[in-house]
């Protein structure tokens, strides 16, 4: 077995776990629900003109009535929310907190929490290997390393098996894309198409679409692509033990 | 201006027009193709899948998709569409770049086209510029962004799907620009995908995020500085080495898309050379007492073969699209190489796989990519061997138009009552249709008959 398989698979393992996070990292999960709750409620007019160019794809329930569309708007609305000085600073914990809040339904805080603390961990975990090599050949690693953290939230409270959440972190992992370049309020909109790709990733790995087993640490996964001198190693190391998410809260 | 202004404009001077007439040909021949391998694959279950997802989470249902009977939203239409032009492998490749432009192309230009309502010309103008776009960014960005491990179809496609689109919903070229700066952003596919759904996905998902592109622009000013270019805009960040100047030398005047090639098996392109002379052979190998009587298979090849389609021992046809010696197996044991040679039945069919086991490849570093020879040697100590210059279907030796409505036409058998005959009368008719209605009701199979 490659490294990469090693990694990934732990990855995946991680992704589908059901142990519960510690509190610290729950309650930072928790945080970051409520405050992207409160900014998509602010940026919510400014969000309105991006919805009515969608109108013509949405069904009478506009974006919110569509999961992956749900995603999308909450994590815009809460980029474009410009009033909040921690807005925009790391869209990632913003990109993962949309694709669940989108498919939340019925499911208890607790695991909502849970789902957001898990993916967010993943997309920091690849962040901090990777990172300053994506931000140097051009890639926005929030933007390429977010939709992980938005597939496996969204996967986990979509009741995606451990076997499609392996295959939407490969969905999400081969749609890794988004540059540094400036793009003004377009920039928003891609952290929503990001989180939108997470949420759309666990539906078709529900339903039954298939994806690389090493999309993340293979020979032509996302490292290889976006960072080819990051070592995948501190990717796992401790995973489950120590949280990357608790030093960011 | 910046370079995606620059792309923006020599679009939109293309596509104020008319298509020189060679343009206007190939344009007809590679969406025939890829309608083609969309109806042939329409009931592929990555198509049910997709669309099982569109149900899900998509708006009205304004759009066709070939082969089905069900519409979609105009994003997941181009998505569905796209991925069922691919996931065969069946498409085509323009050589220099290996994308698969039509897939992609497909997708946006039909979707979008359908919906808006617009003319034959305008959507055969703008899958053409779908094509050349993706193609002269591919070129631009080839061979260091392939090599690195990208799957090109996916990373190019969403340029091309984002200038379709953008043209046929009638935007102007600063729009244009600020679309291709959004497709610039949502890029997507890793080889590493190769084997599995989310190789066709690629495809697929680059003609909805190119739509999707195109859709969110309107009057919303966004920087287009550096977007494209490298340092840091697309070719930095997708390639460690690049010629952007590729990217509009010429444009309009020199066309990629007249390099397009059409796929004879549906499978990767290196593999054909050596399909093409096990089928030579296999009249000979029946004569012999077929499978049984192969002791040795010799495949002379091009390197990139074993590189791209070294897989030996396919287990279902995802994977007997990256086997080479699984095509050869097939070519000497049936005579052809088609949809059901590929299928998950021959994948695994213990002769096929007694022939694979005996073949071996035989490097040849003097071999051009499609070029190849395949030697048996027989139980009773005779050798039989053929050996292809040139591939069916390669540029030096292209499919005829013959054997490009043969190819529809078995494609469209199992889907389309016609077999296709209505969908190859309005590719032909398309530059004069006033709508796409021909087109759309071509593709589409008819109810089953009732009968009393």
């Amino acid at each position: 077995m490659s490294p990469g398989t090693r990694a990934d698979a732990r990855l995946a393992a991680f992704a589908a776990s059901q142990e519960r996070p510690p509190a610290a990292v729950l309650a930072a999960a928790e945080r970051a629900l409520e405050a992207v709750r409160a900014r998509a409620a602010d940026g919510a007019p400014a969000a309105a003109a991006w919805e009515e160019a969608m109108r013509p794809l949405l069904a009478d329930g506009g974006l919110a009535a569509s999961p992956a569309w749900a995603a999308y708007r909450t994590a815009l609305a809460a980029e474009l929310d410009g009033t909040d000085a921690t807005a925009l600073a790391d869209p990632t914990p913003t990109i993962v907190a949309a694709a669940a809040l989108a498919v939340a339904g019925d499911a208890g805080e607790a695991a909502v929490a849970a789902a957001v603390a898990t993916g967010w961990e993943l997309a920091l975990r690849v962040g901090a290997v990777a990172a300053d090599e994506q931000r140097e050949r051009g890639w926005s690693p929030p933007l390429v390393n977010g939709a992980l953290g938005a597939a496996v939230a969204a996967g986990r409270l979509l009741g995606c098996s451990p076997q499609q959440l392996a295959h939407a972190l490969g969905l999400a992992a081969t749609q890794a894309a988004g540059l540094q370049r400036p793009l003004g309020a377009g920039r928003a909109s891609v952290a929503g198409k990001t989180a939108a790709n997470g949420v759309e990733a666990a539906l078709l790995a529900r339903a039954g679409v298939t994806a690389a087993p090493e999309a993340i640490a293979g020979r032509r996964g996302l490292l290889a692509l976006t960072a080819p001198h990051a070592a995948s190693g501190p990717l796992t190391d401790a995973l489950g033990e120590r949280w990357y998410v608790e030093a960011r809260a | 201006m910046t370079l995606v202004e620059q792309l923006a404009a020599a679009v939109h001077e293309a596509a104020a027009a008319p298509l020189p007439e060679a343009v206007r040909r190939e344009a007809e021949r590679s969406l025939l193709n890829v309608l083609g391998t969309a109806v042939g694959a329409s009931a592929h279950p990555l198509v049910d899948r997709l669309l099982a997802v569109a149900a899900v989470t998509g708006g009205p249902a304004v759009a066709p998709v070939p082969g089905r009977r069900e519409r979609a939203d105009a994003f997941y239409a181009a998505l569905a569409t796209g991925a069922a032009a691919h996931v065969d492998d069946f498409d085509d490749t323009h050589l220099a770049t290996v994308i698969h432009p039509g897939a992609s192309s497909l997708g946006a230009a039909l979707a979008v086209g359908a919906w808006q309502g617009r003319s034959g010309a305008e959507l055969l103008s703008a899958f053409a510029l779908a094509c050349e776009v993706q193609l002269r960014a591919g070129v631009a960005i080839s061979p260091a962004h392939y090599d690195e491990g990208w799957h090109i179809t996916g990373t190019c496609g969403v340029l091309g799907a984002a200038a379709a689109a953008s043209l046929l919903l009638g935007q102007e070229p600063a729009a244009s620009a600020a679309a291709l700066a959004f497709a610039a952003h949502q890029t997507i596919g890793q080889r590493e995908g190769f084997g599995t759904h989310a190789k066709a996905f690629h495809a697929g998902k680059a003609a909805a995020n190119g739509m999707l592109s195109a859709l969110l622009v309107p009057s919303r000013p966004v920087p287009l500085d550096g977007v494209l270019e490298p340092p840091g805009g697309f070719m930095g960040a997708l390639a460690r080495t690049s010629d952007p100047g590729l990217l509009l030398d010429g444009f309009g005047t020199r066309w990629e898309l007249l390099r397009n090639t059409y796929k004879p098996y549906p499978c990767g392109i290196v593999a054909h050379p050596g399909i093409d002379a096990a089928v030579e052979l296999a009249p000979q190998l029946a004569a012999a007492g077929g499978a049984d009587a192969v002791e040795r298979v010799e495949y002379a090849c091009h390197p990139l073969v074993p590189e791209l389609m070294g897989r030996r021992d396919p287990g279902d046809h995802l994977q007997a699209r990256f086997s080479a010696m699984h095509g050869v197996a097939v070519g000497l044991l049936d005579g052809r190489a088609g949809i059901p040679e590929f299928g998950d039945e021959r994948a695994v069919d213990p002769q096929v796989a007694r022939v694979r086991e005996r073949t071996a490849f035989a490097v040849r570093e003097d071999f051009a990519r499609d070029e190849a020879a395949v030697e048996v040697a027989l139980a009773d100590g005779t050798r039989v061997r053929a050996h292809v210059a040139h591939a069916r279907g390669s540029e030096a030796r292209p499919l005829s138009d013959d054997e490009l409505h043969a190819k529809v036409r078995e494609l469209a058998a199992p889907v389309l009552a016609d077999a296709g005959a209505a969908l190859i009368a309005a590719v032909g008719g398309l530059v004069a249709a006033p709508t796409l209605d021909a087109l759309a009701t071509a593709v589409m199979p008819q109810p089953a008959e009732v009968t009393a």
